[in-house]
């Protein structure tokens, strides 16, 4: 039981590092996201 | 087709000139299949490098002494014929294949491969491609030999890989060099996929290496004649060598991380900081005397040719840095004057953040998430990867550090870190693609422990999700950057058209092409431009020569003009400006009083960058081209 929580836990906390560590990475590239859609529209 | 052919023939000649060289010191009837090529071809490839160097110092950069020098390389294929000990694998990877997640992955890496290619096979368009590395190599394919180019940074500087390229330029032309220079990124995938074996299953080899093989600041480079990703496989054979060496105390291994190192130091002076990392990890074993004495001689072989080359012609091995140490005398290329300038422009448009502990710590996690303009990572930088395993990297190697395949991690990634400690720590240009080299290394230690402590928690899948996701942003990322050779490729598009398209200033170097001859020589500061001039230029950068001397508060017009005329330039390339200092400003002086005379006007767009092209909202850059009128009159 201890065993399962663990790994459920190490597994929730696994997601949630790749989840939050790959918006904060894709945050820098706001900016360059308004430039490719102005370029796009153009 | 030529070009193709060209380049599977450099390719057969380092595969084979590497395994000569690994059973000269007796290490390859030993070493399986995966490293005979793991560490053979990044030999093969920078000792290519190092025999073409004194054919080009003596002159013979023929066709038939490339062609020779190929065949003789390619003799070495011969040895294939030994069978191979069969490969170290850990029993829990063992025959583990799982053949639909092999052929989606190997599917990928052939796209990933194919645009590479793609891009590689249009004309050459990137900065310090078009400045110096394949700009160099015509200016010495043209010549028949090797010249010291007086230039500081990207003149008088090791030039090992960009050696490499010259036997595909000379017997196959642009587009075989160009093909070679991105073809090797499939030496640098192919150890990725050995090194990773030892550790994980072949699908997830693979998969690294595609993650690997798509970072941001590789798709940057990876097509064009930057040196970054050329050196990773020195770097990842020679930490590797290191491992092994200091694991079983085998002095062939301690060689060939010292030949391996010393390709680095002869392609590159960041080589030197990491043969010192490299060194230093190797030594801290029992046999640390012998070995090391070894893997130094192994350094001074490969590393020492072209520091030897710039000491002949400058005094100064390690040109410029060791200018004051030395007390070297003004040169007609450099003077104190010159020096004292380089090394505060140097200082404050190389380093940005202190070189502190603290910011050692710091740096990385600046470069991933919220990179400084000056460290150049954002758009070209390490991309989430190293991020994402982090922590479940670090969680493996504590986990399994008793296995010995983690034990060999361990030590190769100590061999990363202190070259970047060494790099971060004495006072080096801050631009994060330096550490490019390194990240293939660290990639590979991070993937294999990530992968061995999901294993053993049994959720492989949070894996999966992660390198699904790099993978795809990445991929993204790679197609949007090819996406303009693509269409050059698909369209019919003269090659002019295109780079008038790709290189803002092209047109300016039509028309010169167009309108000078042999016995003219055009001043200019286009450095993105150099490659594509086929008339004799003189490059007048401001801080990195002397020659004629541009430094941006310099304004003795009468020097400037007699040093013009030294080096037999008749025109000058340059923005309007008004009378004053600097490159520009002397220029204006010399129009202002009749000395020279505008003969063209360019208006060039400005460009985003070459994959989201022209600038709509900036106001066009000018250009002139001036004649120098009367060679030899005073100013008026």
């Amino acid at each position: 039981m201890t065993r399962r929580f663990s790994k459920k836990g190490a597994e929730a906390l696994a997601l949630l590092w790749v989840v939050g560590t790959t918006l904060a990475y894709l945050a820098q590239f706001r900016d360059l996201l308004d430039t490719v859609l102005a370029v796009l529209g153009r | 087709m030529i070009g193709g052919l060209v380049v599977l023939w450099t390719a057969a000649a380092c595969l084979g000139g590497g395994a000569l060289a690994l059973a000269a010191f007796g290490l390859w009837r030993d070493l399986p299949a995966g490293p005979r090529v793991a560490y053979g071809l990044p030999l093969g490839f920078g000792l290519l490098g190092i025999a073409v160097f004194p054919l080009g110092v003596a002159g013979l950069l023929t066709a038939s002494a490339m062609a020779a020098l190929l065949a003789a390389g390619s003799a070495g294929l011969w040895l294939w014929r030994q069978p191979a000990p069969a490969a170290k694998v850990a029993p829990a990877v063992r025959g583990r294949g799982d053949w639909p997640w092999i052929g989606l992955v190997s599917f990928l890496l052939l796209t990933i491969g194919g645009l590479y290619l793609l891009v590689a096979a249009q004309p050459p368009t990137d900065g310090d491609s078009m400045a110096y590395h394949f700009a160099n190599v015509r200016l010495f394919a043209e010549a028949g030999r090797v010249q010291f180019i007086p230039r500081a940074a990207d003149g008088a500087t090791p030039m090992t890989v960009q050696m490499t390229y010259l036997p595909p330029y000379i017997l196959g032309g642009e587009r075989a060099m160009t093909l070679w220079s991105a073809a090797t990124l499939g030496g640098l995938g192919i150890q990725i996929v050995v090194f990773l074996r030892r550790a994980v299953p072949v699908a997830w080899a693979l998969a690294g290496a595609g993650v690997l093989l798509t970072l941001p600041v590789t798709v940057y480079g990876g097509s064009s004649g930057q040196v970054e990703m050329k050196n990773a496989m020195f770097v990842l054979g020679a930490a590797f060598a290191v491992a092994e060496a200091a694991r079983d105390g085998d002095r062939r291994h301690a060689l060939l991380a010292g030949l391996l190192a010393g390709l680095f130091v002869g392609s590159k002076y960041l080589g030197l900081q990491f043969a010192a990392a490299a060194g230093l990890v190797l030594i801290l074993q029992r046999r640390w005397l012998t070995s090391g004495a070894v893997y130094v001689s192994g350094v001074i072989i490969t590393g020492i040719s072209w520091y030897i080359w710039n000491f002949a012609h400058t005094g100064d091995p390690v040109f410029p840095v060791l200018f004051d140490l030395l007390e070297l005398p003004d040169h007609a290329f450099w003077t104190a004057d010159v020096h004292a300038n380089f090394e505060e422009r140097f200082a404050i448009e190389e380093r940005r953040v202190p070189a502190s502990l603290v910011w050692l710590v710091l740096y990385p996690f600046r470069v991933v998430f919220d990179p400084l303009p000056l460290f150049e990572a954002g758009r070209t930088g390490p991309g989430p990867v190293f991020a994402l395993l982090l922590p479940f990297a670090f969680l493996g190697l504590v986990r399994f550090r008793k296995d010995a395949a983690v034990g060999d991690l361990w030590r190769a990634l100590a061999v990363g870190v202190l070259f970047y400690a060494l790099w971060f720590l004495i006072p080096s240009s801050q631009r994060f693609r330096h550490m490019a080299p390194v990240l293939p290394l660290v990639g590979v230690v991070f993937t294999a422990t990530a992968w061995l402590w999901f294993d053993r928690l049994g959720r492989v899948r949070i894996l999966v999700l992660a390198a699904a996701v790099t993978l795809g942003f990445q991929m993204a990322i790679q197609g949007g950057f090819s996406l303009p050779y693509l269409r050059h490729a698909l369209s019919g598009e003269s090659r002019d058209a295109f780079l008038d398209r790709m290189i803002p200033e092209y047109p300016v170097v039509r028309w010169i092409n167009g309108h000078l001859s042999a016995d003219d020589r055009g001043a200019t500061q286009l450095r993105h431009a150099l490659y594509h001039l086929r008339v004799p230029y003189l490059y007048v950068q401001p801080d990195f020569q002397a020659l004629v001397d541009v430094r941006a508060a310099t304004g003795d017009v009468d020097r400037f003009l007699a040093q013009l005329r030294a080096q037999g330039v008749t025109h000058l390339i340059a923005t309007p400006h008004e009378p004053g200092p600097g490159y520009t400003g002397m220029a204006a002086s010399l129009v202002a009083d009749g000395t020279a005379v505008a003969v063209a006007d360019f208006d060039t767009p400005v460009m985003i960058s070459r994959t989201l092209g022209r600038n709509p909202e900036a106001p066009p850059a000018r250009y002139q081209v001036l004649r120098l009128r009367d060679p030899g009159a005073p100013r008026p």
